[in-house]
């Protein structure tokens, strides 16, 4: 257990590193880029511009705004407020949007994984042959046409022509997940499947596998028994970065399907300039890559018996 | 990063060129990706070609607007329709076509160049400057990649040269990883040591022996890059931010398509394939390069 | 493929039992109206708001002195004041509060909380966008700014409870076609000023809960990208003809509010996209709705910039646009091509006809300029914010001034909205596509900012017989002699083309046939209280 300790101590110290050089980039990065967050349609004197920036802050020293940035996250855990939305914290904001978005982003996964999976396994099992192939391609699927083209198809047929969901909105817990997680997960199930197939084919020819076979055990049993466990490490390493990605929401699938997530909070913060929630929805999605990660190299940790054995051999 | 750990160095040049040839002998092996392949050759020479055409004043201009005939239907004056502005869709699709290619393949070069140069020194340097050069790339890791994309290209303003770049600049981190795993692994090996007391320079030794030998899982994880890229581009466009007009890409098209499907499915219709046929051929060219290039896949 | 059967198995027989039905009819058999309304509000407070989408939630949540007529934009219908009258001149109007007013907490609604209102928007420590909507105020701009600290030098003040009587800086009949714009909105004091102070932003009073606002309706709930939810204010003082019980607003996307519409989830889409509209003519004709909206679509052009530094220049460019065929073929929305810069008002203002289609004169000016045929004219760029329809349009104005005037080293340049607007200002551009939407009914707000200096100029364009005849336009006696100075001074504007004009604005969306007493209107602004449902 100890070199266990030492590890997830250690990953914790690294992720400090990590989300402080986030805040630091974001801060940076926002400095450097052109446009005013007070614009609006019509042109706002200039003295009531300057009043504004004095309000948030931004006459400051920059040394200074980002020293009392990092105090406000790390010691505070406070994003501030939003320029954007008067009366609202960043941390308000962030946690109305979250759930959201950890909803259809953990339903599109689940998806994926269910479909992805078996997808692979059987291209690995079939290889170069027909059942690879349709099996493949259909894995493809959703990675080669864009997720703006297949939300406005899934929502013109399930939703206009079928009647089955509502075509945009976050009204109906029990329902209006269902079709954007569908085409969110689509995109993912195309990674998923060709990562499985590829372990599953490394796995096929361990030289355990290969006994397995030599002593005549059915092949769908050694597929889950034996090769399994091993092919899905690769899977496992992948999901790290990207579980994160999805379950931050997509731009892309909140936009079209109208809901309120984090992936349309990002953009539009970044369009109208709203350092404070950008900068919030940025460490927000840093953390969550950061949890992830640690989670897929602590699986990873506990499904692969060798590097259990070298204990500090993680990173 | 398990399974090229597991792939043996190629020491000379010799054992390096017969790799190649199995491999080679593999690839035409597996029928798809060998299909795919010519696929992909096709497209390329029908973009070219029909731009070099539409250049020649044989096929239309591709921006030439005609107000007076828009949203025509597939026929003898416009092969596939005309768009909302009365433009061309047959050469719009072959231009963008060659946009979106170039798109895929500089900026891909892009990242290899970066993510191969920087994976490279980290794994063969090593020690702190390792990992500062690591938490970095775990710190661009954890940024939301259009965050980054916006804001260089609000910065730099928004033209094809700093769509290279931008793309380029945030697709380089998992190659810097791939690489550097590479090079830790390969540096303690004996032609490495022997090329060290030889008195090589640490730039040669990085870049005529490392380098070189890694080239295997550089390659495939290039190819699959370049579909990845293009899709990036296509979200780009949906964000109104692509290939500045009247130009155009496949992602661009797909987005005027997609506005449209209801009225003119035409214009959603033909890039949609266009692109899904590329993409296609790319991700199974790319995933039959990799099981051509893991002599371990070989044994059957 | 075989885990996928029983998956789609599964959703088909959870869905089957739970198919929506026409959502948006039972709504409105409950009184609930469903409304697209583009984007999401800034804030719920009527001083720091500032775009249309906002200002509509405002409509429903407060009501000024005097407020939109349901059917006739140039008509006022009454709000808070029950009537109100000026002195000859108009620079001084006095309006009288209705007695049975009230604040959706109880409170009745005073001249006080006016006058409160007025001093909180011209606070320079608020840093309200809209402040300058107050300087016709005398003293409302120094105090804006600083010069005047003390607020009872500034022309308005509240000689009883139910008096109000303001101060113009200049002479204005329009005056109370102003006042009804959200700026002159007025908030509860002691909602302010239990939560923060007079002039912070960041308060909490704009949650729902504490909100409280004076309108039709108050607010029931806010929610981020999600909705703005408003139902009846029961202490309305005129609640009994207020038939909605709730109206909801939503920030869908262009695209995404179509698709919520034709699955039955909106009433009202806030916009439509061009080809949607022509399809829609033939098939849903019934939904349709197209009606003129006072805004003008121009580009501006920066003269200081050479070329466009040669007025002969800026000319052969606006002659050069079909701007017919722009109408017909690319927006489709029945907009009218601009012939001036103004649009034209029946019985009203009327833009001298100045903007035409005329390639030949156009290939002679610029050949005048010193480029014949367009031979050696310098690149330049468009820039647009990001939209699909202004990309189309700048991409047919790109393609018009190449085949009529030689011209190719035209670019376009696709900004994002925070950029492109800091571009205008700081006057950074060649080329900026632009729109401008009426505050008030009058041609003021179309023709006041090309003065020297003004705020919105932004093309360093200024010509001094200009600002004097828009000096001498406000003094005039009457409204014919007024609309013949700015005839005047539109001319001069027209002649030296700082602006492309293009087209006039048309409203364009779709309306379920259940809403009823929703009338065509000019500014576009909804009195929610008139608005019923039929299902």
């Amino acid at each position: 257990m100890i070199p266990l300790l030492r590890f997830v101590i250690d990953r914790l110290l690294q992720s400090l590193v990590v989300l402080v050089g986030i805040l630091t980039l974001t801060f940076i990065l926002l400095q450097l880029a052109p446009g005013n967050p007070f614009a609006t349609e019509k042109n706002i004197p200039e003295h009531i511009v300057a009043n504004m920036r004095e309000y948030y802050g931004l006459n400051r020293p920059p040394v200074e705004q980002w020293f009392r940035m990092l105090l406000n996250y790390f010691v505070r855990f406070d994003g501030g407020e939003s320029f954007t939305k008067d009366g609202f914290t960043v941390n308000e904001i962030i946690l109305e949007s979250l759930p959201v978005s950890l909803l259809v982003g953990g339903a599109g996964l689940a998806f994926a994984l269910a479909t992805g999976v078996p997808l692979g396994v059987v291209a690995a099992a079939r290889r170069n042959r027909a059942g690879d192939y349709l099996a493949s391609s259909l894995a493809l699927a959703g990675i080669c046409l864009p997720t703006f083209v297949l939300g406005p198809l899934a929502v013109s047929f399930f939703a206009l022509e079928l009647g089955w969901f509502t075509p945009a909105g976050w009204e109906d817990r029990r329902t209006d997940w269902i079709l954007p997680s569908t085409v969110l997960g689509l995109f993912y199930m195309g990674y998923i499947a060709r990562i499985t197939r590829a372990g599953m084919l490394e796995a096929l020819h361990q030289d355990y596998v290969r006994t397995a076979l030599a002593k005549g055990l059915s092949e769908g049993r050694i597929l889950v028994v034996h090769a399994l466990r091993h092919g899905l490490l690769p899977l496992v390493s992948f999901l790290g970065p990207a579980v994160a990605g999805i379950l931050a929401g997509s731009f892309v699938v909140e936009t079209i399907f109208g809901l309120p997530g984090m992936g349309l909070l990002t953009v539009v913060a970044a369009r109208d300039r709203d350092l404070p929630l950008l900068t919030g929805s940025v460490m927000t999605y840093g953390a969550m890559v950061l949890v992830s990660n640690f989670l897929s190299d602590l699986a990873q940790y506990w499904m692969n018996p060798r590097m259990r054995g070298a204990g500090g051999g993680l990173s | 990063m398990k399974s090229s750990l597991m792939h043996p160095p190629a020491d000379s040049a010799e054992t390096g060129s017969s790799l190649g040839r199995d491999a080679w002998l593999r690839l035409k092996r597996n029928r798809l990706a060998h299909a795919c392949m010519w696929a992909l050759g096709l497209i390329v020479a029908l973009c070219a070609g029909g731009a070099a055409l539409s250049l020649a004043g044989v096929l239309p201009d591709p921006n030439a607007t005609h107000l007076d005939q828009i949203l025509e239907g597939p026929g003898a004056r416009y092969w596939l329709g005309s768009d909302a502005l009365g433009r061309d869709v047959f050469t719009r699709i072959l231009f963008g076509g060659l946009v979106s290619l170039a798109v895929g393949v500089v900026a891909t070069l892009v990242s290899v160049v970066i993510g191969v140069t920087y994976g490279a020194v980290a794994g063969y340097v090593g020690g702190r400057c390792d990992a500062v050069m690591m938490r970095f790339v775990d710190i661009l890791y954890a940024m939301p990649f259009v965050i980054l994309v916006i804001v260089l290209m609000a910065l730099f303003g928004m033209n094809l040269f700093w769509l290279f770049i931008a793309i380029g600049a945030v697709e380089w981190l998992t190659m810097a990883r791939i690489v550097r795993a590479q090079v830790m692994a390969l540096k303690r090996q004996e032609f490495i040591e022997a090329a060290r007391s030889l008195g090589l320079g640490h730039g040669a030794i990085l870049f005529k022996h490392l380098i070189p030998n890694c080239f295997g899982p550089i390659i495939v994880y290039t190819t699959l890059t370049v579909p990845s890229v293009m899709r990036l581009e296509a979200v780009l466009s949906f964000l109104g931010m692509g290939v500045q007009p009247p130009n155009s890409s496949w992602g661009c098209l797909i987005k005027e398509g997609a506005d449209r499907m209801t009225t003119s499915a035409g214009l959603l219709v033909f890039p949609a394939a266009a692109f899904a046929i590329t993409l296609f051929c790319l991700n199974f060219l790319g995933d039959g390069l990799r099981d051509a290039l893991d002599p371990k896949g070989a044994k059957d | 493929m075989r885990p996928l059967v029983p998956l789609c198995a599964f959703l088909a027989a959870l869905l089957c039992g739970c198919q929506p039905g026409d959502f948006a009819r039972q709504a409105a058999g409950r009184g609930v109206l469903l409304l697209g309304n583009g984007s999401d509000p800034k804030a719920l407070d009527p001083h720091l708001v500032a775009s249309v989408g906002d200002s509509n939630v405002m409509e429903a949540l407060f009501e000024g002195l005097i407020t939109h007529h349901p059917e006739e934009d140039t008509k006022l219908e009454p709000g808070v004041a029950e009537r109100w009258e000026s002195n000859a001149e108009h620079t001084e109007w006095t309006f009288h509060l209705r007695r049975n007013a009230r604040w959706s907490n109880g409170d009745p609604v005073t001249a006080g909380d006016f006058l409160y209102s007025y001093r909180r928007l011209l606070e320079p420590r608020l840093a309200s966008p809209y402040a300058s909507m107050l300087y016709i105020l005398r003293g409302g701009k120094e105090f804006n700014e600083g010069t005047l600290t003390d607020f009872s030098r500034v022309g308005v003040r509240a000689p009883d409870d139910f008096t109000l009587v303001c101060t113009l800086a200049l002479p204005a009949a329009y005056f109370p076609q102003m006042v009804k714009h959200t700026s002159w909105l007025p908030v509860h004091r002691g909602t302010i000023e239990r939560f923060g102070g007079m002039t912070d932003r960041f308060t909490r009073w704009q949650r729902p809960g504490n909100h409280v606002s004076n309108g039709a309706f108050k607010l029931r709930s806010w929610r981020i990208h999600h909705s703005v939810v408003v139902e009846k204010n029961p202490f309305y003082w005129d609640a009994e003809k207020v038939s909605l019980r709730e109206i909801r607003f939503f920030p869908y996307d262009t695209y995404t509010e179509a698709r919520a519409f034709l699955g039955n989830r909106l009433h009202y889409t806030y916009t439509l996209p061009a080809e949607l509209i022509h399809q829609s003519r033939g098939v849903r004709s019934e939904w349709l709705r197209t009606e003129p909206y006072y805004g003008s679509y121009f580009y501006r052009l920066n003269v200081e910039r050479p070329p466009f530094d040669n007025p002969k220049v800026r000319v052969a460019l606006a002659l050069a646009i079909d701007r017919q065929a722009i109408v017909d073929s690319v927006t489709r929305a029945n907009q009218e091509p601009a012939y001036g810069f103004t649009p034209p008002t029946q019985g009203g203002y009327l833009p001298p006809r100045l903007v035409r289609f005329d390639p030949e004169r156009a290939r002679t000016l610029l050949a005048e300029a010193g480029f014949p045929g367009g031979k050696g004219f310098p690149g330049f760029a468009l820039i647009i914010n990001t939209s699909e329809a202004h990309r189309a349009i700048a991409e047919a104005m790109q393609d018009m001034w190449r085949r009529h005037l030689g011209i190719t080293g035209v670019r376009i340049e696709n900004r994002e909205w925070g950029t492109f607007q800091s571009q205008v200002i700081r006057q950074d551009y060649d080329a900026a596509r632009a729109g401008w939407i009426a505050d008030y009914l009058d041609p003021a707000t179309f023709l006041d900012m090309w003065r020297e200096r003004d705020s919105n100029n932004n093309t360093g364009w200024s010509h001094p017989d200009y600002d004097r005849l828009l000096a001498e336009a406000a003094v005039q006696p009457t409204e014919e002699a007024r609309h013949a100075k700015l005839r005047e001074a539109e001319t001069i504007l027209l002649t030296e083309m700082p602006v492309l004009p293009l087209y006039w604005y048309t409203r364009t969306y779709w309306l379920r046939p259940e809403v009823k007493n929703w009338k065509p209107l000019l500014l576009d602004h909804h009195n929610y209280k008139y608005i019923r449902l039929e299902p």
